[in-house]
C-alpha cells in the first residue's frame, strides 16, 4: 500500500502542475506579507527602537523562517476532508482498501512541498534583498533541532487539520472554523510577532498552545534562540500534543464514521 | 452455498435522524426508518437487481452491503465479511459505482488516474494493460483514455468511472443507477458491458437502476423493495411473467356483440372495439373461445413491456 502513497503523491504533483497559475498566486501570497514584516522590522531598528530582546538580524531570520514554517505547518480546516463528508464523497474512499488518514497525509503534504519549494525561493530572494545578507542569522546546532522538531510538528499539523476538517461529521458547515482560525492563528503561532513580546499571562498560555509549536518555536530555533536542555522540554511537549491529537483523530473519526449519512 | 458466496441480510434496519425544526438552542429531530427488518440470502454467482420506487432503500441497502453505512440493527454478512467493519480484504472483493459521481482526477489523462487501481489493490502492470484494453474494447473506448475527464462526454466519462471502480476485478461490484442519465446507446454498451463482465470474469453485479432494461437483461435474481421492505425476492422472469397482462383487441361485427362480449370477459367498449387485458399468457384461449361464439372481423395481441409491468407492481404496492 506504501507505493499507492507515493504513486498518489506523484499524481498529485501532476494535477497541482495543471493550475500553475496557482503558483504565481501563492508567491505573492509569501512575498507580500513577508516583504511587510521585513521592511516594517527594518525600520522600526533604524529608527533606534527594539522589538523585544530580538536583535535586527534575529528578528528577520525569524520572519523568513516563521513564513516558511507557517507555509509548511499551517493548520486549519480542509476543503477536500470536509466537502468529502458533506457530499459523500467520504464514500468511495471507504470502499478501497487504503487509508483516508494516510490517503490525505499524501496528498496535503505532496502539495506542501511543491508550494513551499517555490515560496521557498521566493521568500530567501526577499530576504537577501531586504536585509542585505546572503546567509541568514542560523547557526548549524539549530538547522538539527528543528528538522528534529520539524518530525513532530508535520504529523502534528495534519493531525489538527484533520480534526478539525473531520468536525463535518457534526456540523453542517464547518467554514466557521476557517474563519476563526483565520483570525486568532496568525497571533496564537507567532507569525505576525514572536510570542515572547506580549504580555507575561498571554505569553504564558500562546507558547504552550500546539499553535506555537508550528511556527514559533520552530522559528526561534532557527533564530539560535533555545539551548539544548530546553529543546528537548520543547520536543517533549510537542510530543505530549501529537500524542493528545492522535487520540482525538481516533475518537472524532470512529464516532464520525457511526453518524455518517453518505448523502448522495 | 458457501458462506464466502453468499449475501446475507437478517432483520436489518436502518434509521436516519432528520432535524425536523431549526432552533439555536433546542433543534428537534425525528428517526425516519429507511430500511425496515429485510431479510434475504443471495448467491453471489448470480446478478442480483433491487427494483424500487425513490425512497424505497435501494441506495441505503447498497450503503449498508458496501460498509458505507452501518445499520441500526440486525444480521448482515457478504461473503463471510461483516461491510461495516471495512476489513482492507472485504474491501478489496467488491466495489462500488454510483452514476454520476466522480471519483477520476478532472484534469489530468484518465489513464494515469486508472493506474492508480494498480498501486491500490496490488496488481501487476500486465494485467492493468490485459484488462484496460479488453475493458476499452468491451466499451469501445480509444484516445480518449489519452484525455483529462474534463474534455470528455458524459459518456465517456461514466465509461471511464465505470473502468476504475472494477479494475482490479473484485467478486462483487454494486451499481447504484449505473445508467443516469445516460443516452440509449450507452445505456445500451453498459448493459453489454455488465454481462460481458459477469461471464467473462464471474463478477457478481448488484444493481439499482430506474432504467428497468439494466436489470432484467443482466440479473436473473431480483428484489423489490418498497418503504424500506422487500415485497418480492427471486426469479425475476417470474415476477414478470406473473404479472404479465396480455392485452386483447378485437372487433366485433356489431356494437351489440361488443357489449356482450365485453360483459361476458371483461373489457372495454369503444363501439364495435372491445378491448380486454388478460392475466398471463392465455390470450389464444380465450380468443379461440371468443371466436368460436362471434364474428370477429380483427384482432390484435399486445404484451406488456417490462418496464410498465414494474412500474405497475410498484404502483400497486
Amino acid at each position: 500500500m506504501r507505493n499507492y502513497y507515493v504513486a498518489l503523491g506523484i499524481q498529485t504533483i501532476k494535477e497541482a502542475m495543471a493550475y500553475r497559475l496557482n503558483f504565481i498566486l501563492s508567491f505573492l501570497v509569501v512575498i507580500i506579507p513577508l516583504a511587510g514584516q521585513l521592511l516594517l522590522s527594518k525600520y522600526i531598528y533604524s529608527m533606534g527602537y527594539q522589538i523585544g530582546s530580538w536583535q535586527l538580524n534575529q528578528l528577520l531570520a525569524y520572519y523568513l523562517i516563521a513564513t516558511i514554517a507557517s507555509e509548511f505547518f499551517s493548520i486549519g480546516t480542509w476543503w477536500d476532508i470536509g466537502n468529502d463528508i458533506k457530499n459523500g464523497g467520504l464514500s468511495s474512499h471507504l470502499v478501497k482498501p487504503y487509508s483516508y488518514y494516510w490517503h490525505n497525509f499524501s496528498v496535503y503534504y505532496t502539495l506542501r512541498v511543491v508550494s513551499i519549494s517555490f515560496a521557498l525561493m521566493v521568500a530567501y530572494i526577499a530576504y537577501v534583498v531586504i536585509s542585505g545578507s546572503l546567509i541568514p542569522h542560523i547557526q548549524a546546532n539549530s538547522i538539527l533541532q528543528f528538522l528534529i522538531l520539524a518530525l513532530i510538528t508535520a504529523p502534528l499539523s495534519f493531525l489538527i487539520t484533520y480534526s478539525l476538517s473531520i468536525l463535518a461529521f457534526f456540523f453542517t458547515d464547518i467554514g466557521f472554523i476557517m474563519k476563526l482560525l483565520g483570525i486568532l492563528l496568525p497571533f496564537a503561532s507567532g507569525n505576525i510577532l514572536p510570542l515572547d513580546i506580549f504580555p507575561t499571562p498571554i505569553r504564558v498560555v500562546l507558547v504552550k498552545l500546539p499553535s506555537a509549536y508550528l511556527v514559533y518555536h520552530p522559528s526561534c530555533i532557527m533564530s539560535g534562540v533555545y539551548n539544548w536542555n530546553e529543546f528537548v522540554q520543547l520536543v517533549g511537549e510537542a510530543l505530549l500534543w501529537l500524542l493528545l491529537f492522535l487520540f482525538i483523530v481516533r475518537w472524532l473519526w470512529s464516532k464520525g464514521r457511526r453518524s455518517y449519512e453518505a448523502i448522495g | 452455498m458457501e458462506i464466502d458466496q453468499a449475501i446475507e441480510l437478517q432483520s436489518l434496519y436502518k434509521n436516519y435522524r432528520v432535524k425536523t425544526s431549526v432552533s439555536l438552542f433546542k433543534p428537534s429531530f425525528k428517526d425516519i426508518a429507511a430500511i425496515r427488518g429485510i431479510s434475504f440470502i443471495h448467491d453471489t454467482r448470480q446478478n442480483l437487481g433491487v427494483f424500487g420506487k425513490n425512497g424505497a432503500g435501494k441506495t441505503t441497502l447498497i450503503k449498508m452491503l458496501t460498509g458505507i453505512l452501518h445499520p441500526s440493527s440486525g444480521f448482515i454478512n457478504v461473503m463471510g465479511y461483516t461491510p461495516y467493519n471495512l476489513k482492507p480484504e472485504f474491501k478489496s472483493k467488491i466495489a462500488l459505482f454510483q452514476g454520476g459521481k466522480q471519483n477520476l482526477v478532472w484534469d489530468i489523462p484518465a489513464i494515469q488516474s486508472l493506474e492508480l487501481s494498480r498501486y491500490i489493490f496490488g496488481y501487476s502492470k500486465q494485467d492493468f494493460n490485459h484488462r484496460l484494453s479488453s475493458f476499452a474494447e468491451a466499451l469501445d473506448l480509444g484516445d480518449e483514455l489519452n484525455q483529462p475527464p474534463r474534455n470528455m462526454s458524459l459518456g465517456q466519462r461514466s465509461k471511464m468511472e465505470l473502468i476504475y471502480s472494477f479494475i482490479h476485478l473484485p467478486k462483487v461490484v454494486f451499481l447504484d443507477e449505473p445508467t443516469s442519465g445516460l443516452d440509449i446507446i450507452t445505456r445500451s454498451k453498459f448493459r453489454d458491458f455488465i454481462n460481458f463482465c459477469h461471464t467473462e470474469y464471474g463478477i457478481c453485479f448488484v444493481i439499482t437502476s430506474h432504467n428497468i432494461k439494466d436489470i432484467t437483461d443482466c440479473c436473473k435474481s431480483c428484489i423489490v423493495l418498497e418503504q424500506g421492505q422487500i415485497i418480492y425476492q427471486g426469479d425475476k422472469d417470474f415476477l414478470l411473467e406473473k404479472h404479465q397482462h396480455e392485452i386483447i383487441t378485437l372487433r366485433a361485427d356489431s356494437d351489440c356483440a361488443a357489449i356482450e362480449i365485453s360483459n361476458l370477459y371483461g373489457g372495454k367498449v369503444n363501439g364495435t372495439q372491445v378491448t380486454i387485458e388478460s392475466l398471463g399468457s392465455n390470450s389464444n384461449a380465450l380468443i379461440c373461445k371468443i371466436v368460436s361464439q362471434y364474428l370477429i372481423k380483427d384482432f390484435k395481441v399486445a404484451k406488456k413491456d417490462d418496464e410498465e409491468i414494474i412500474a405497475e407492481i410498484l404502483n400497486n404496492a
